[in-house]
């Protein structure tokens, strides 16, 4: 299914918005922010996870050689990023929820709701980490 | 096929689409707050342990519809970041590919390796 119309194929695609044409708003930047740590979380998480996981059932000698590469700096790093890039995505996955539910929708709501959203997100991401801690 | 064909399969095809992706959304909810909570308790788990947690059958039954409907949720959700970036079509339909048959080996991979822990083999 190629697009054969040279007019439809030479319009400028999604990021060229954001910067030269397009100011940077709260409301755009918490929107990119979301789908950057939606790609994270499918490039780096998912497969970290998945990785653990076959560790898991494959035995106590690569379980060890895995968790000691969490356990370490950057291991770490990469599972607080996760937990930081899953409560804001999750977060901000509820808000487009209300909205898609024809919610909230007028631009002080908006602006609101991305507040509390980040509040939640980081509220959220603070207890898991120190539950997690503990 | 006409363009106006094309663009109605899109239009069939987006709304299924949309749907899907927030019924993906809808599931996880719940089950990202199993995920996050697992995640506390298997922090620092050594083998026995982990093999412990995820064996009992709650557990085992979440991971499962967790790892189903984020893995579903994910390659949706790259699709249209696909869509919306990518360029030429040929690159976007690989991209679309890749991701759909990774998160398709993902989903096979982590059903097994629950079955093995579960079986504590």
């Amino acid at each position: 299914m190629t697009s054969v119309n040279k007019e439809t194929d030479s319009r400028p695609i999604s990021p060229f918005l954001i910067g030269p044409y397009y100011k940077p708003q709260l409301t755009s930047m918490l929107s990119i922010t979301s789908r950057l740590m939606g790609v994270f979380l499918l490039v780096v998480t998912t497969p970290l996870a998945g990785i653990w996981l076959l560790s898991l059932a494959a035995g106590p000698e690569p379980y060890g050689v895995v968790t000691e590469f969490l356990g370490s700096l950057p291991g770490t790093t990469l599972c607080i990023a996760s937990l930081a890039c899953l409560c804001y995505h999750s977060c901000n996955g509820i808000r487009h929820l209300v909205w898609d539910s024809g919610r909230m929708l007028s631009l002080r709501q908006i602006y609101a709701s991305g507040y509390v959203m980040v509040a939640c997100a980081i509220a959220l991401f603070a207890l898991i980490l120190r539950i997690a801690a503990a | 096929m006409s363009g106006r064909e094309n663009a109605q399969a899109g239009a069939h095809g987006g709304l299924r689409h949309w749907t899907y992706q927030r019924a993906s959304s809808i599931l996880l909810v719940p089950l990202t707050l199993w995920l996050l909570w697992a995640a506390t308790q298997l922090t620092g788990a050594d083998f026995n342990a982990a093999r412990a947690f995820l064996s009992t059958s709650f557990h085992t039954v979440m991971a499962a519809l967790t790892a189903a409907t984020l893995l579903y949720h994910a390659q949706s959700g790259i699709q249209v970041v696909c869509e919306d970036y990518v360029q030429p079509a040929w690159l976007q339909a690989a991209m679309i590919g890749l991701a759909r048959l990774s998160c398709a080996i993902g989903f096979l991979a982590s059903i097994i390796a629950l079955y093995a822990i579960g079986q504590g083999s």
